[in-house]
């Protein structure tokens, strides 16, 4: 009985799209800067907003900060971004973050030692689209962009002509068509396979009328820039959608500044499309320099006495290296790319794989602690130019992302999955079934197909949904690097000398800092300091730049001081974006 | 009240001070180029050409620097040719490395040329009419103006003023270089050795040779003028900055760790965001420069070897202008940026060429070389002699002005060392007498790719009626100048809509249209749909030749529209 009122629910909710469910279930961006800005009055001192600008329809670019209410406590603390819905077509993204905003402020010991940044509504033009009529899925912002560079711009977008409030597709017979009827299931079209011995017999469109008369369909239609695919790595250079270039609209400019002004944050998390926590980033693309097969050129070969006609792994190089380098330089995969100009790094780095594979094993055991035992689909791939890279290839921080929902796997494989998802669960009505209509050029042409955000968005309410996948991230942000001073140990050597020793570990499951972060070198070391009153140093320095020191792992600093006097000497470790510690040690002088 | 009379009366006596000292050096048109202008100056020597010529120029503050400093640019156009959306742009920049300060001389030079010769050389006013200038002399005002404020050598304070923890020890631009001698320059450190590497030179006593080995040392190199400030070990190991400007640029951009300089994001520098801007928002920009220095060369795209080969459309553009400079400016060598020179990320050529739309050429103005002494200088000095000629030309043709002999200095950390070298105004850029001849044959290659920028002319050759209210009509499109009316590569990235041809009449109905591919036999490419819309680019020195089928009667418009060259219009009857 509960089962069948809530498929009526679902229903509801889906035909429900069609006239836009605003307040209902989902939030406008409009609505969410109100709520921000009233949490902002109703709490201040925990919440400030942060406003990075203004969207290029002009609605204001907000992060919420929720932190301790003393500047030195905030000051001490490292952070946390979460980000939502930045490609604009992930209204769910936005839900889950206006969900964990609450979280937090329910329990204030969230915030104690931790700040939090919560862009909320990361793609507000895109955004508002979902609520606009007819719906398609597109979260371009509507900047006036001339995408067939012909005369004209924005003349030739798509309509809905059949009037069901969704733009879906046109099937019309044509001698130059290249699709079929698929045989499995006639709602779906598939391309004929003339090695098959198909022929095809229909031409697709999506619904719409050529405006311009150019013979395409709906090629220059309203779109702009979907912002959420401008950051700069992977950015697409000259592609649809990703505007003039990484960084010319004002949110994504706006959240690059804040993050280089925001170097305490320590991880990011982006609710979106894709889903890091479940699946690790993939790896997979062509280099320009293969680093397990190095050939180096002649001038470094003999430099290295190494064969300039043979390949070498990166290791190899470092070793070789290390011979020729002035003693106590470092020598990392940092020093070895930059000398041979390897480029950036595409692909994640095998350390960091690891890490992100031991998170996701976490994350499936807590789910399966949650009750969640049904199998989903597997999430789709990060696109180029997304959030989540760019915080891990060039901000090298650990990125996480969640798609917060995907639609169940269908027990038999053999089956399309959106209709094998639509039949056992939407009762069809995330399909529109083809349907003859008159077309002004085209003539007879049918028109149907999935009904835009059915595969995206859950049935039914999604309050349940959320709070089982909102509070991962309180899992996530436990295992922020600490660097805890151990053992502290003073060896007086005589005549006012003393060795002091001591060990500093991270406690914590991610390095400080991950692979990738120690080879862009944005995430600041801690820096180590050693004061007292009157002493001198023979060996070290009073301030040391530390980093480099994975998950349950400890390292060693020594320094050589010399105290004619009894002091108290402070030692200090101090991360801008982890833990830091101290420890007072007594020199007893001469 | 007292005290209000004091400061009026102290404001009056250094209003007259600052007057007196202005009128000795006062900045007028003709512009002087036998001295270098600082920021100011430069500032206001734009508002005397923009006083001097006022119909033809307008001065626009186009943003602020990180520092907040004012940058200017200045667009020269004769409204009453034309507005100047209609007509090609060629832009001009220079100074973005903060060093280069020569690069703003070279902007100055060729606005004040191409006013001051308008209405009397009959080439320049007819480019001037049919072309707009946009110029950007400093780009890196803040660079400019420590440069000259501040100590420096000829390759410090290249960057922009963007505060950045070179060092990562969390403290940011704590140890700077240090004038420590107050000459003025950053020059070098020395100290006695035994056991050091150099000996004095003895063919002149200022300068230093390596040692033979074997032989006994007497000079340590110490480095740049400094001190440990940060008491970390290392000297001047983080000064002001450091993001590279011409690093930044949205194109191609890579992080500092892939490449030095990249800075944090695309564009970090507020004032590259305002030059960005500035160029974006004018889409009739079709040849930009950039002057830097130094070496002698003038530099094309592409600055990658993964960014492709351009078009061979566009290479044969590049290559007129490129070889013509070569001729015009003795020495420099036309290269391409990253097959010639080495790859660069960011680089603000990439952003002209991909994002503008824009032919992009990168002036290396000066060659040290010609700091000479000696009577052929047609061939270079053999390199164990470069540095004792410059010197003798130090010694000749500047009387000294270029070297800061080495003094004794007491340094905190290495006691008793010397401090000389070379000024700022050595070896990147020229003495002041030799600035004009630089900035003219420089700006005189700007002018030459101005005076090429496309002239569209539109010839209707061929009206023929074929049946009742039925004709055929024959177009030609040629460009008379060496630059293409767009370029190939931002039709092929889809960075600028295509020129197109449009016929258009009240009772008029365009049948069948495309370009002929058969003159003889009347014969055309027809187009499937919209007949009566061509879409096309014109060729360097080239044309394209259109056919139309049109019914009807009246009058009937051709409508040629480009983004960056300059629209014709013709009507004829049927």
């Amino acid at each position: 009985m509960k089962k069948v009122s809530f498929w009526i629910a679902l229903a509801f909710n889906l035909s429900a799209l069609a006239q836009q469910p605003a307040g209902s279930v989902y939030h406008t961006p409009a609505e969410i800067n109100g709520q921000l800005t009233s949490l902002a009055k109703s709490q201040p001192g925990l919440v400030t907003l942060h406003n990075l600008g203004k969207s290029f329809k002009g609605t204001d670019y907000q992060i919420i900060e929720i932190s301790k209410k003393s500047a030195t406590d905030k000051k001490k603390n490292p952070a946390v971004l979460v980000v939502a819905d930045l490609e604009g077509t992930a209204p769910l993204a936005s839900e889950g973050a206006l969900v964990l905003i609450n979280e937090l402020l329910k329990k204030p010991e969230r915030f104690e030692n931790l700040t939090w940044y919560v862009l909320a509504c990361g793609n507000p033009d895109g955004a508002d689209r979902f609520f606009q009529k007819p719906l398609l899925v597109d979260g371009r912002n509507m900047r006036p962009w001339n995408d067939d560079m012909d005369e004209q711009t924005d003349e030739d977008g798509p309509e809905d002509l059949n009037g069901d409030g969704f733009i879906t597709q046109m099937r019309v017979k044509d001698p130059d068509g290249n699709y079929i009827i698929d045989d499995k299931d006639p709602r779906l079209m598939k391309r004929a396979d003339p090695l098959k011995g198909e022929k095809g017999i229909y031409k697709l469109y999506p619904e719409g009328i050529d405006n311009d008369g150019d013979g395409l369909y709906n090629e220059d239609g309203p779109g702009g820039t979907n912002i959420g695919i401008t950051f700069p790595f992977l950015y697409g250079y000259n592609q649809p959608g990703t505007g003039a270039w990484s960084g010319s609209e004002p949110e994504i400019l706006g959240l690059m500044k804040f993050m280089t002004a925001h170097p305490e944050i320590a991880l990011t998390m982006t609710y979106g499309s894709s889903n890091w926590c479940l699946v690790p980033p993939k790896g997979g693309r062509k280099s320009a320099m293969s680093l397990t097969a190095i050939k180096l050129p002649p001038r470094y070969a003999q430099m290295l006495n190494a064969d300039p006609d043979k390949t070498y792994s990166l290791e190899e190089v470092k070793e070789m290296l290390k011979a020729t380098v002035p003693p106590g330089t470092t020598v990392d995969d940092a020093m070895v790319a930059g000398m041979l100009d390897m480029g950036p790094v595409i692909n994640p780095l095998e350390a960091d794989s690891k890490i992100y594979a031991a998170f996701s094993d976490k994350y499936k055991k807590y789910l399966k602690e949650k009750g969640w035992t049904s199998k989903r689909v597997d999430p789709q791939r990060e696109k180029d130019g997304t959030f989540e890279l760019w915080s891990y290839f060039q901000l090298g921080l650990p990125s996480f992302s969640m798609d917060l929902w995907a639609m169940p796997k269908p027990k038999d494989s053999t089956k399309n999955v959106f209709m094998a998802y639509n039949d056992s669960i939407l009762g069809g009505k995330g399909f529109v079934a083809w349907k003859e209509f008159n077309h002004p050029k085209l003539g007879k042409v049918e028109i149907g197909g999935n009904v835009p955000y059915a595969d995206l968005l859950p049935p039914g309410k999604i309050d349940t949904l959320l709070n089982v996948q909102v509070p991962w991230i309180f899992e996530l942000v436990k295992q922020i690097p600490e660097l805890a001073l151990g053992e502290v140990k003073v060896e007086a050597q005589g005549a006012g000398i003393y060795r002091v020793d001591a060990w500093i570990s991270n406690n914590k499951q991610l390095p400080f800092p991950l692979a990738i972060g120690a080879r862009t070198k944005v995430p600041p070391p801690a820096i180590v300091t050693v004061t007292g009153k009157g002493i001198t140093f023979i060996s070290g320095r009073e301030r040391t730049p530390f980093e480099g020191i994975n998950g349950n792992e400890q390292r060693k600093l020594t320094w050589i001081l010399k105290a004619d006097n009894p002091t108290d000497v402070l030692v200090k470790v101090d991360p801008v974006n982890a833990y830091g510690s101290e420890k007072s040690i007594r020199l007893e002088g001469k | 009240m007292k005290r209000t009379l004091f400061f009026t009366g102290l404001l009056i006596i250094l209003t007259s001070i600052s007057t007196l000292s202005a009128q000795e050096n006062k900045i007028e048109v003709p512009l002087r180029f036998d001295r270098y202008y600082n920021y100011a100056q430069v500032n206001e020597a734009l508002v005397a050409l923009n006083k001097a010529f006022p119909k033809l120029t307008r001065l626009e503050m186009i943003g602020h620097s990180d520092e907040g400093r004012e940058i200017w640019s200045i667009t020269v156009n004769n409204p009453a040719s034309g507005p100047e959306e209609d007509k090609p742009g060629v832009y001009v920049d220079g100074n973005i490395h903060g060093n280069e300060v020569q690069a703003t001389e070279v902007c100055l030079y060729f606005l004040n040329y191409v006013l001051t010769n308008y209405g009397k050389l009959d080439r320049v006013t007819k480019t001037v009419d049919r072309s707009v200038i946009y110029c950007v002399p400093t780009v890196n005002v803040d660079g400019r103006y420590h440069w000259f404020a501040d100590a420096n050598n000829a390759s410090s304070g290249r960057g922009l003023w963007i505060p950045k923890d070179d060092d990562r020890d969390g403290l940011i631009d704590e140890d700077p270089a240090e004038d420590l001698d107050g000459d003025g320059y950053l020059t070098q450190m020395r100290i006695r050795d035994t056991l050091g590497d150099y000996k004095t030179d003895p063919k002149d006593p200022r300068l230093m040779v390596r040692v033979e080995k074997g032989e006994k040392g007497e000079f340590r190199l110490l480095g740049p003028e400094g001190i440990d400030n940060d008491n970390d070990g290392k000297i001047n190991e983080d000064g002001p900055g450091y993001v590279d400007p011409n690093r930044n640029f949205p194109y191609n951009w890579q992080p500092n760790y892939v490449e030095s300089g990249g800075g944090s994001y695309p564009l970090e520098g507020k004032g590259l965001q305002a030059v960005a801007n500035f160029l974006y928002a004018r889409k009739n920009i079709l040849v930009a420069w950039a002057f830097h220095n130094s070496g002698g060369m003038i530099l094309r795209g592409p600055t990658s070897k993964l960014a492709q080969e351009y078009d061979r459309r566009d290479i044969e553009v590049f290559d007129y202008l490129g070889k013509n400079g070569e001729k015009m400016v003795p020495g420099y060598n036309y290269l391409i940026s990253w097959k010639d020179l080495y790859t660069t990320w960011g680089d603000f050529g990439d952003f002209t060429d991909d994002i503008v739309g824009a032919f992009t050429l990168v002036g290396e103005l000066f060659q040290s070389n010609t700091e000479s002494y000696r009577s052929d200088t047609t061939k270079p000095a053999p390199m164990d002699e470069q540095s004792t000629e410059r010197m003798k030309f130090n010694d000749y043709l500047t009387n000294g002005a270029m070297y800061s002999t080495w003094k004794p200095y007491k340094h905190p950390l290495y006691g008793n060392i010397e401090i000389g070298g070379w000024s700022k105004f050595n070896a990147r850029l020229p003495q002041p007498f030799m600035l004009m001849d630089l900035v003219h044959r420089n700006a005189m290659a700007v002018f030459m790719s101005a005076f090429n920028l496309p002239q569209i002319s539109m010839n209707i050759f061929s009206k023929e009626k074929i049946g009742d209210n039925l004709y055929r009509i024959k177009v030609r499109l040629s460009n008379s100048k060496a630059v293409s009316s767009e370029t190939y590569q931002s039709v092929r990235i889809k960075i600028n809509p295509m020129d197109y041809l449009k016929l258009e009449g009240k009772d008029i109905q365009v049948v069948a249209g495309g370009p002929i591919t058969d003159q003889f036999r009347n014969e055309a490419s027809y187009k499937q749909y919209k007949p009566e819309i061509q879409f096309f680019m014109i060729p360097s020195f080239g044309q394209v030749e259109y056919q139309f089928l049109v019914s009807g009667k009246g009058k009937l418009k051709l409508q040629y529209h480009s983004e960056k060259a300059t629209d014709r219009v013709k009507e004829i009857d049927l």
